[in-house]
């Protein structure tokens, strides 16, 4: 076995759970669903009920220093604190920017510049936007695995995420864009509130090792209001890309 | 003889006792067995005296059953099922014959206080007493082996106004509340909303939305307006258990507990009918005015064609002539007032119609007893003219409504006697709490409907914080107009002094009159000892029924005033809550690793530690330890915690918080720390690599992450120093490569050179390991030479499967958690928090050198000082066992029978083929080849086993191995 004989295969914390339910995955060195199967009916499930899907795989870095919201503004990467920058282009950089002082940035993994073209920040790696950052004096680290990304959308959601959490979650308390730090079936996460076609719907940041558990119980508390997982594909994005900027969405 | 009205409604097939019963679709399970011919529900806690339908609202204890295995359902308000199986309880051999109704024959063995009085003497019979009252305590026996399907659920509910109360004060509340663009939550306990106005059939007045419709139509309308408008959300069938600091409500809804939160409450609880007093008031066929009501138009069960109306209030009238209208005949109304023209009150405006339906009417009478023996056949009445036997097999209750105050009295908001209306009313209740409706104790149409209209407005502008609209003054003019109703009001007949016989105030715990007078002649004469003492107030239904009547009973018999006797404190809940909705759903967090699947298809026995899985073990702990020191051993260890710490002042940071040094460690390199609270004990340990100049790389022990992630930020905050901390557990999967041909495996999944020169024992290096970015730690806790691998958690599966198909040819095997704690053991490597504890010093647990006691300042210097001054008064150290079996954790070391130390850790190696462990032992003790004697501990009482002290590792002890 010669070290360069293998291909590293990045697996999401459900690849299990996902592989029962039947997953068509991303690719073979990517494990995320983009769909169960019946990508129709899990189309229908956002519309009528509660989809809850991990979309992904995605890179992220955790920004933290007193200037982060400074410098996010100087990249052009955020304006204000306290909500979530969406993507400007499909699989852009997602702005998670909770407090003045920390962020996180969120892009589709293997986005980068396109080749023979000069990189802007829609196109820049996250690696570089990394290093612009570090110089400029945040504390940059790689969270990729850190945490996955579930999204929760349909028209039924309201119910259930007050069962969730304890925090309020309604469209009053959380406007769209809005960041949220709640504890969600016991669990602390990060909450951006982003609605999808019309309908109500959260993306969440989720602890890696808590996934599955996160999952599970969500699953079994939605099961009452209709939720159901789906794949990525059942956001009905023109394209793959796009549908995981439904975790900042695309603007 | 209870007769169904209208055969309507699909059929309901449900067994009681075990025998088959037919109801209909409307029924609830009370009035489905009502109708069907069963009228006794149940057996009294005390006398077991039977007991049928009360109040037919939830409120008393009297028609508790066991449905479908869960006790102390009040079948009233159950909707009947199809297959229900209800079971009576709290009787033996049957419902019909219940063995224990002896008790109600020699109740004058059975004095108040009896238990207290009789089970002290002789004290040796204690737990003889004790298993027989045990048995005989409590209300419905839990099936312990049954699952019942509760599917307990939490919902967290934010609303700008709750209104709590579905009547049409409540309603009104909340329609205003709405349409002052307020989000309102309507919380009733019924299952559709109209409160009173569901059973009254007189037209309702003093709102235009109302005016004209009769009490059921106005209800109808009422549930339209409600449901046409989108602001406000109806908890229907909930009950506003609790009201808590902060305007939180705590509502039951079937299983499901709702925590509610608005800024502004409006509490229209309304008033409810309660028991009146005279001998035999428990015999089934009495039962409140407003419970037969509900029965004939809720349910379509008329209890019987007709009745004797017993009551004290000008509102008995009202509900004599309901009765007439829902089809239940008045053979009689005894009022116990004396007659209104001759005392100069205003005549009841029923008295005309009443008398034309034919009804006696009996002004001035009081009840004596009640007549029959499993039913009722009959009242007998002391009139002016002398005694009369009033024959009847339905008896309605009607004595004036009290306000249901319990919730506000929860608020601390003590409730006050008011003589004029002979009753207690709310005193004032908090900002944010507004008390509406018949709580206010004026119960005319237009007061109601108005207050609850005015006090829902009012809830809305102030919970949305809009300008104030002349509301404010309506409300002023709307209190006026109370105040002077109330005033006009004559209060009820005072209570008679309490007869012979049994005349029940607590039909929960059998509390007789008689008993309380017994209780206050022996000293208990307060409301609060005498509650204690006889236990009135203190069964299922918390007071809702005997609240009232036990403090006017107590006022009276204490020849004192309610005003002075007060009522006793509320405490949630007001309704029963099950357990199983207070925890909700069951779930606990888990955190699972990376590849947490991979152990699983090993057949893994899993160790909960904190939240996390770990292996224990794949099945033979010998082989995964054997492997470990002649092969290569493969652990997860990504439970460890891992934090990134950045910044220019970093190191200086690590300084700071640690005893020993990190601002002079290398790149590439790699330092033990522990770190100390500010007493100089130790709170954590774990490894600091410096990756760059300014980014560290801390891991911490598992299940202490947050502890650590905290202490640093605190010790941060406020500081200017240049430090992120950035915690990276879930980023990183890690597991350590142990032993003799670690190295081997290492050299087939990286291009990295990781011989001994290259990589020598605490080095600290990043590159690809299985293609993968890593950063790898020359470390171990094992024994043996070690590489700990670092990758990103999304590779996690992948690291683990390359290095598992890497080393397979070379003896690889996964150990789990047991190998570990065994060959740390051999190591003697201590475990923070286990073999360490809130009094240890790094000094004492064998970690002095950490201490650089030469550094300027951090935590803990000046304790570990002092520490370092006076010497070590315990030592961690090693021992092994000559001689008997392997002590537990926690065993105590014992010479000449005083103790002189104890065992914190302890296995059976088989690499030395002998139990060792660690042990804190006195100083002066802890001296190589000192003999022990180890008491063996629980389970295993006067054994001991033999063993020497041991002050150098077991095994390596040169630490040649680990360097290699
Ligand atoms: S009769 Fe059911 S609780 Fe009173």
């Amino acid at each position: 076995m010669s070290p360069e004989a293998v291909t590293p295969i990045r697996r999401s914390p459900l690849e299990s759970i996902h592989a029962r339910l039947g997953a068509r995955w991303r690719s073979e060195t990517e494990r995320w669903p983009v769909s169960y199967g019946d990508e129709e009916d899990e189309a229908r499930i956002v519309r009528e009920g509660i989809a809850l899907a991990e979309p992904g795989p995605y890179d992220k870095i955790a920004v933290r220093g007193r200037s982060t919201l400074v410098d996010l503004r100087w990249l052009g990467l955020a304006a204000g604190a306290g909500r979530l920058e969406p993507a400007r282009t499909p699989g852009g950089i997602n702005a998670w920017v909770p407090a003045e002082d920390e962020a996180i940035l969120v892009r589709l993994a293997g986005v980068g510049a396109p080749r023979g073209r000069a990189a802007t920040v829609a196109t820049e790696s996250l690696a570089e936007i990394a290093e612009k950052l570090r110089s400029a004096g945040p504390s940059v680290t790689d969270v990729s695995s850190g945490y996955t990304v579930f999204r929760l959308v349909g028209p039924r959601l309201h119910a259930l995420l007050q069962e969730l959490s304890p925090v309020d979650l309604s469209a009053r308390a959380v406007p769209d864009l809005g960041i949220v730090a709640a504890v969600v079936v016991g669990c602390r996460m990060l909450l951006a509130r982003r609605d999808h076609d019309g309908l109500p719907g959260f993306v969440l940041l989720v602890v890696r090792d808590e996934a599955a558990y996160v999952w599970d119980s969500i699953v079994e508390l939605g099961a009452t209001h209709g939720l159901r997982p789906v794949g990525a594909a059942a956001f009905r994005s023109p394209d793959l890309t796009e549908a995981h900027g439904a975790v900042g969405g695309v603007r | 003889m209870a007769e169904r009205l209208g055969g309507g409604g699909r059929a309901i097939n449900f067994s009681w006792n075990g025998r088959r019963h037919e109801g209909r679709d409307g029924d609830t399970v009370a009035s489905a067995l009502l109708a069907d011919g069963v009228e006794v529900l149940s057996r009294s806690f005390k006398y077991h005296r039977p007991r049928a339908i009360l109040c037919d609202a939830g409120r008393c204890p009297n028609c508790m059953v066991n449905v479908d295995g869960i006790p102390n359902v009040r079948s009233c308000v159950t909707p009947l099922r199809e297959g229900m199986d209800v079971r009576p309880q709290n009787a033996w051999p049957s419902i019909g014959f219940d063995v224990m109704s002896l008790t109600d024959r020699f109740n004058r063995f059975l004095p108040v206080g009896f238990y207290y009085k009789t089970f002290i003497r002789p004290r040796a019979l204690w737990p003889l007493y004790e298993t027989v009252l045990r048995r005989a305590a409590g209300i419905g026996r839990i099936d312990e082996h049954g699952h019942p399907e509760l599917h307990p659920r939490k919902r967290h509910m934010f609303a700008d106004v709750a209104v709590i109360g579905g009547g049409p004060a409540g309603c009104l509340a909340a329609l205003e509340a709405a349409a002052a663009g307020a989000q309102v939550v309507l919380i009733d306990d019924q299952p559709e909303l109209g409160g009173h106005l569901r059973v009254r059939t007189s037209e309702v007045a003093g709102d235009q939305r109302l005016e004209g419709l009769s009490g059921r139509e106005a209800a109808a309308r009422l549930r339209e307006l409600v449901a046409a408008e989108p602001r406000i959300e109806h908890l229907a069938d909930a009950t506003a258990a609790g009201l808590y600091e902060g305007n939180l409500i705590g509502v039951t809804q079937g299983a499901t507990f709702v925590r509610l939160r608005a800024p502004q409450i409006v509490l229209a609880t309304g008033q409810a009918e309660r028991p009146m007093l005279f001998r035999d008031n428990d015999r089934p066929g009495i039962m409140l005015a407003s419970a037969v009501l509900r029965l004939v138009w809720l349910q379509r069960v008329r209890p019987a064609p007709e009745a004797v109306v017993l009551t004290d209030d000008d509102h008995g009238w009202r509900q004599a002539t309901e009765l007439i209208a829902a089809g239940v005949g008045v053979t009689a109304l005894v009022d116990t007032r004396p007659d209104a023209a001759a005392a100069g009150r205003s005549v009841p405006a029923e008295r005309a119609a009443l008398r034309a339906a034919g009804v006696e009417i009996l002004a001035g009478a009081r009840p004596e007893r009640a007549l029959g023996g499993r039913h009722v056949t009959g009242l007998r009445i002391h009139t002016p003219a002398g005694e009369r036997d009033l024959r009847t097999g339905l008896v309605a209750l009607a004595g004036r409504p009290e306000p249901v105050l319990s919730l506000l009295a929860q608020e601390g908001v003590r409730a006050r006697w008011d003589d004029q209306l002979g009753e207690f009313v709310p005193g004032d209740p908090p900002a944010g709490i507004t008390v509406a409706g018949h709580m206010r104790g004026a119960g005319e149409d237009p007061l109601v409907l108005a207050g609850g209209a005015l006090a829902g407005r009012a809830a809305g502008i102030a919970a949305r914080g809009l300008a104030a609209d002349g509301t404010a003054d309506r409300i002023r003019d709307h209190e006026r107009r109370v105040a002077e109703t109330v005033a006009g009001r004559t209060p009820p007949a005072p209570l008679p002094r309490p007869g012979g016989g049994k005349q029940f105030v607590c039909f929960c715990e059998d509390v007789t009159a008689k008993e309380l007078k017994q209780g206050i002649e022996e000293g208990f004469d307060t409301l609060e000892t005498l509650k204690r003492y006889s236990t009135v107030m203190m069964g299922p239904c918390q007071g809702k029924m005997c609240h009232g009547l036990s403090a006017r009973v107590h006022a009276g018999l204490a020849d004192s005033s309610p005003a002075v006797t007060g009522l006793t404190t509320a405490r949630p809940p007001f309704q029963p809550i099950s357990i199983a909705a207070l925890a909700g759903p069951h779930l606990s967090r888990i955190r699972r690793t990376a590849m947490h699947e991979r152990h699983d298809a090993l057949g893994a026995k899993w160790i909960d530690m904190g939240d996390w899985k770990r292996p224990l073990h794949y099945g033979d702990v010998a082989a995964e330890v054997r492997a470990v020191h002649e092969a290569v051993g493969l652990i997860d260890v990504s439970t460890l915690g891992a934090l990134d710490v950045s910044g220019a002042d970093a190191g200086e940071f690590l300084d700071w918080i640690h005893p020993n040094r990190f601002s002079d460690l290398r790149v590439g390199r790699v330092r033990y720390r522990a770190m100390l609270d500010d007493a100089g004990i130790v709170i954590d340990d774990g490894a600091v690599a410096r990756l760059a100049a300014e980014r560290f790389f801390v891991s911490t022990t598992t299940g202490n992450l947050d502890g650590v992630d905290q202490w640093l930020r605190w010790w941060l905050a406020g500081s200017q120093r240049r430090v992120a901390v950035t915690d990276v557990t879930g980023h990183y999967a890690a597991v350590n490569l142990a032993g003799p041909r670690a190295r081997e495996v290492m050299a087939k999944v990286t291009d990295l050179d990781v011989s001994r020169a290259a990589m020598p024992y605490l080095a600290a290096v990043e590159g690809l390991v299985a293609g993968v970015p890593a950063v790898i730690l020359r470390i171990g806790f094992v024994g043996e030479l070690g590489f700990e691998i670092h990758v990103p958690a999304d590779y996690g599966a992948h690291l683990w499967d390359t290095l598992v198909q890497a080393g397979r040819p070379l003896g690889l095997a996964p150990f789990g958690v047991e190998a570990q704690r065994v060959l740390r053991l051999e190591k003697q490597h201590a475990i923070v928090g286990q073999d360490t504890d809130a009094l240890s010093t790094p000094l004492e647990a064998g970690m002095g050198w950490v201490v650089k006691a030469e550094k300027p300042d951090f935590i803990g210097r000046d304790s570990s000082a002092a520490v370092a001054g006076r010497g070590p008064r315990q030592v961690l150290t090693g021992f092994e066992i000559v001689e008997g079996g392997v002590p537990a954790e926690g065993a105590a070391i014992v010479r000449h029978g005083t103790a002189i130390g104890r065992v914190t850790s302890s296995k059976w190696s088989p690499t030395l083929n002998r139990a060792i462990g660690l042990a804190w032992l006195t100083s002066d003790e802890a001296v190589e080849g000192r003999s022990l004697t180890i008491r063996l501990g629980v389970g295993r009482e006067g054994q001991t086993s033999s063993a020497v002290v041991r002050t150098r590792p077991f095994y390596d002890p040169d630490g040649e191995r680990l360097r290699s």
